[in-house]
């Protein structure tokens, strides 16, 4: 029974593995040929092929490639270039030179550890053919001058191409009426919208970091985003006894007991409530500005999405949350100077109206296109004198999941009361606290 | 144990021995190289705080001592054991239950070949579905309403049960992957032992007690140390199932792989804390080696032969 | 051969597990029709049958979504890996069997509690060993690490699998004075054949749908495995809106030659897969 014929014999697998070897070797070796220094950059994006984004980046980087001679090597990496590609990377040589992704991804895994690059020179460079115009007058100061583009030393990190406010997203098919402006109003027009038999809200309940937007903004406007800040960096816990929060919470608990939102909000999985809401289910629906280009693909004929700021609560109500998207440089970049004019080059008009036209997003550019959906959210952001990321840039590892998150999650799928929600989130700030040490 | 021949003694005998070493060394320098080095770097790792690049701070056990005082790690060892036990136990129940059943049906392998097919799709796809089918207005409650008529069917997919839904795609997998396995090896019990008990009147319970499990007890033993690793392993399902691939799951729903993860991805806003991975993920092979030690003590027998 | 005693009152028991079987086979149909889809009708019409069916999201996964390299590379990856695992394996849980060196019970348990090491441990110094010899990006250095990671599970599963071979067949070798080497080419080997076979699936299994290694040791697009790929479409879910038609095709682009492969010699695997583990 000679069926050893049947199995490769040593000699073989020997020469397969010899094979293969030699061309991972060829194909790591081959590289490329070297370019002089200062003509070629590296850019690993948070985008891949396909998506309007990159469209509309990989059209800018050809133009900016026939203008300057810079020839751009681009990873369309996706989401986690910035999470797992670039510190994997980082321990190498082999660094790109310019990554993107949103100002709270960054600022954890780039600024944190100490591995951003500050990038005043790039503020300080002329934009390519826009005579007299330097980065700095283009970006306006109210993102400029948010925590979330700074290092810890003042200096700015990153040059943002896109930002994203939150809103309150209806549509404009159904809801014709001017959107109300103070808590009052709205609430009453949520209950005419819950006697008419449509449900006022919805959220993905599942989804605590979308839930907790109610939380934010009420909050934002009551005791602002440093008040949140410096809650949740109070070691005892104790501030969240304020009676603001209590009324954030009685007003989450309204809406979580007394059928303000879609039944069934609680018993989904993602996307399923933005797909209610796109296919008018539900009235409103808080999200981030990204929510009209998410939903594209399967919102009902006819639906016009538009936005309304999150009404008057009789607060000191100060700027707004915003998420910046935008490019930022990793310390150990090697083509420096390359990348500062490749960021320079991607703040023209002519990108930021381009961006907007095929991703469906606002520039953080006041003069640039402002697609049609995010009409509202632009007012919004208009005439704000500052912005600022989730509670205003703080960053205390495993305190959002460990404990705004999940309690506010439990609050606002009904399984505490506006009371029951400050005891827990209190007891459990101050294990979170204890826990930590020093 | 040996049905392996007789190591010959002398010098011939001492020649096969030393040959012994050259075929196991490649395997084991690659386990020392990808494995076990990897292993000791990570006990080093999990006594700083650093980012894996960037500033790296010596802190001794402290990232230790910060998993034994976090409830969300709490949380994390229980959905861990919870998968070990109950996961198990209802796997092999169901396993050995099924077997029985299958020996005796038409198309059995076929049947038992489909079963298996959970193991190979990846854990994206029982994710997708449940969304699709266990949503308000999905598939399930439609059928429910209509057919049924229960007017206010359970939700299925609120976040109290996602970890239920876990375990029971965790666990459909593994009745595949095992039941394939015990019934490969009671289909080799040989048939005698069967005709006997039918001579002697033995009801199909006594059967199963005195011939079938003791007569696979062996494969049952490594199932059970296989099931033991792997199902403290598990993570993508969690990670799927809970927050799809752009989000973090909520903290109720994770196992110890997962918090391992999120000490490193998943955190919103946290930069990553490598130590905290190494350290959790140390633990959770502390917890297999024990489970191994007291199910080798557990279920060590004397090998019956047939 | 099957024994003649029947247990009574198992019709509804063999009706569920029917109904079991007949569930897994309609969850792949419904993810093999879905991927035929348009994303608005998946969300519109989740249940009912694509009309017409478009072949569009496979286009789009192929092209756009890089998934015919993605298979090439994966395919590349998966079986090299595969074979040069039970190359290395074999030889090596043989000897451990066969040792009579103390040292050979500790080290199979050695192998043993490599199972239990999570990949998100390892990950990062085996990135860092890759990098310093300029293997991260390649095709090779995704192998090696494959290789390496497979070493416990392979290594386990095959000492349960020689400890039971019959031992008359080496003594006859042996007797007639042939060298280790070649009693166990020559005898061993193809007596263990279903084995190895098995042991070789599983492994490919493991690496077709492995993620963690692929996603940060391939930087770049052009050496992406299939996962990769895949995760790649479903990142899309955040700030752009998935295209869940694409999505599925990419599910089935990674699923279907597993099914096909299991189908083929799935009956080879779980019998070889159980001789390894009595006694």
């Amino acid at each position: 029974m000679s069926s050893s014929r049947h199995l490769p014999s040593r000699r073989t697998l020997a020469g397969l593995a010899a094979g293969a070897l030699a061309l991972g070797l060829l194909t790591a070796c081959g590289g490329g040929s070297p370019d002089e220094p200062g003509k070629e950059l590296v850019y690993w994006s948070m985008w891949k092929q396909g998506e309007p984004q990159q469209v509309a980046l990989q059209a800018a980087i050809t133009r900016f490639t026939r203008a300057t001679g810079i020839k751009v090597s681009v990873e369309w990496a996706g989401r986690d270039v910035v999470k797992q590609k670039l510190p994997a990377a980082l321990t190498t040589s082999k660094v790109p030179d310019v990554v993107d992704q949103s100002d709270d991804t960054i600022r954890p895994f780039m600024v944190t550890p100490g591995v951003a690059r500050g990038l005043a020179q790039v503020y300080e460079a002329d934009v390519p053919g826009e005579a007299g115009k330097k980065v700095k007058d283009v970006i306006p100061a109210k993102y400029l001058q948010s925590p979330a583009l700074r290092l810890p030393g003042g200096e700015p990190y990153m040059v943002p191409y896109s930002v994203a406010g939150i809103g309150l997203f209806y549509d404009a098919a159904t809801l014709t009426e001017p959107p109300p402006t103070d808590w009052n109003a709205f609430l009453a027009l949520l209950g005419r919208l819950k006697a008419a038999g449509t449900a006022p809200l919805t959220a993905d309940g599942e989804q605590y970091w979308s839930d907790s937007y109610w939380m934010n903004y009420y909050l934002y406007r009551t005791i602002g985003a440093d008040g949140l800040k410096a809650i949740a960096e109070d070691r005892t816990g104790q501030s969240w006894k304020k009676p603001e929060v209590l009324a954030a919470a009685r007003q989450i608990e309204k809406f979580a007991k007394e059928g303000y939102l879609l039944k069934g909000y609680d018993a989904g999985k993602y996307p399923e409530q933005q797909k209610n809401w796109a296919q008018g289910r539900a009235a409103f629906m808080i999200m981030g500005s990204w929510l009209p280009s998410e939903v594209g693909s399967y919102a009902k004929a006819g639906f016009r999405p538009a936005s309304m700021p999150f009404p008057e609560v009789g607060g000191p109500a100060e700027g707004e949350e915003v998420v910046q998207f935008g490019f930022a440089m990793p310390v150990k970049a090697k083509n420096v100077e390359a990348g500062e004019r490749f960021i320079a080059y991607m703040t023209t008009k002519t990108f930021a109206d381009e961006l907007a036209r095929t991703a469906s997003v606002l520039s953080p550019r006041e003069d640039a296109y402002v697609p049609e959906a995010l009409a509202g959210v632009k007012k919004q952001l208009d005439g704000v004198p500052a912005t600022y990321p989730f509670a205003a840039g703080l960053s205390v590892p495993g305190w959002t999941d460990k404990v705004y998150y999940p309690t506010v999650g439990e609050l606002f799928n009904g399984k505490l009361t506006a009371q029951g929600f400050v005891d827990k989130i209190t007891a459990v700030q101050a294990a979170f606290w204890k826990n930590q040490g020093d | 144990m040996a049905l392996a021949p007789e190591p010959r003694p002398g010098p011939a005998g001492r020649a096969r021995q030393r040959a012994f070493v050259p075929m196991a060394a490649p395997a084991l320098a690659l386990l020392t190289v990808f494995v076990l080095g990897p292993a000791c770097y990570a006990v080093w790792i999990s006594l700083q705080q650093t980012a894996g690049y960037g500033e790296s701070r010596f802190v001794g056990l402290r990232n230790y001592a910060r998993l034994l005082g976090d409830p969300v790690f709490h949380t994390a060892l229980l959905n861990t054991l919870k998968l070990l036990v109950i996961g198990g136990g209802v796997t092999f129940v169901t396993g050995f239950a099924l077997t029985m059943v299958l020996r005796e049906m038409r198309g059995r392998l076929v049947a038992r070949n489909i079963l298996f097919f959970p193991n190979i799709v990846s854990a994206l796809v029982p994710a997708i579905v449940a969304g699709f089918l266990f949503n308000p207005d999905g598939l399930v409650n439609t059928v429910l309403r209509s057919v049924f008529g229960v007017s206010d069917p359970p939700k299925w997919l609120a976040v109290d049960n996602t970890f239920t839904l876990i375990l029971i795609v965790a666990i459909w997998a593994a009745v595949g992957y095992y039941t394939t396995i015990i019934m490969a090896a009671v289909d080799r019990i040989p048939a005698y032992f069967y005709e006997d008990c039918a001579l002697l009147g033995a009801t199909s319970w006594q059967r199963l007690r005195h011939v079938t499990i003791p007569l696979s007890w062996d494969v049952f033993s490594v199932c059970a140390l296989l099931w033991t690793i792997s199902s403290i392993k598990v993570f993508e399902l969690v990670l799927v199932f809970g927050g799809g691939t752009a989000g973090t799951p909520p903290s109720s729903t994770w196992t110890v792989a997962l918090y391992s993860y999120a000490a490193t991805y998943g955190g919103s806003g946290s930069p990553p804390e490598l130590g905290m991975t190494a350290a959790s993920a140390l633990v959770s092979l502390l917890i297999a080696a024990a489970v191994v030690l007291l199910l080798r003590r557990a279920l060590d027998r004397e090998a019956v032969r047939f | 051969m099957r024994p003649t005693l029947r247990l009574t009152g198992l019709a509804p028991v063999r009706m569920a597990v029917w109904a079991v079987v007949a569930a897994d086979v309609a969850l792949l149909a419904w993810v093999l029709i879905t991927s035929l889809k348009s994303t608005r009708e998946v969300f519109d019409h989740p249940w009912r049958l694509p009309m017409p069916p478009t072949p569009d999201n496979y286009l789009t996964a192929l092209e756009v979504g890089n998934f015919g390299r993605a298979a090439v590379n994966s395919a590349v990856v998966g079986v090299l890996s595969s074979l040069l695992a039970v190359a290395v394996a074999a030889p090596a849980a043989y000897a451990l069997t066969r040792t009579t060196n103390r040292a050979g019970r500790p080290l199979t348990l050695l192998f043993a509690l490599g199972t239990g090491v999570p990949t998100q441990v390892i990950l990062l110094p085996i990135f860092l060993m890759l990098s310093s010899l300029e293997l991260t990006s390649t095709l090779t250095g995704l192998t090696l690490a494959y290789v390496g990671t497979a070493m416990p599970f392979t290594v386990f599963l095959l000492t349960g699998f020689f400890r039971s071979l019959p031992g008359e067949l080496e003594e006859a070798a042996a007797l007639d004075g042939a060298g280790v080497w070649r009693t166990f080419l020559r005898i061993v080997v193809p007596v263990a054949r279903p084995g190895l076979v098995t042991v070789f699936v599983l492994q490919l299994i493991v690496s077709w749908n492995e993620t963690m290694l692929a996603l940060v040791l391939m930087q770049d697009d052009e050496k992406e495995t299939l996962p990769v790929a895949l995760i790649g479409f479903a990142q899309q879910q955040q700030y752009t809106g998935t295209n869940w038609g694409g999505m599925f095709a990419g599910v089935c682009v990674v699923v279907l030659p597993m099914v096909v492969l299991f189908a083929w010699v799935g009956r080879r695997v779980t019998e070889g897969m159980t001789l390894g583990m009595g006694k």
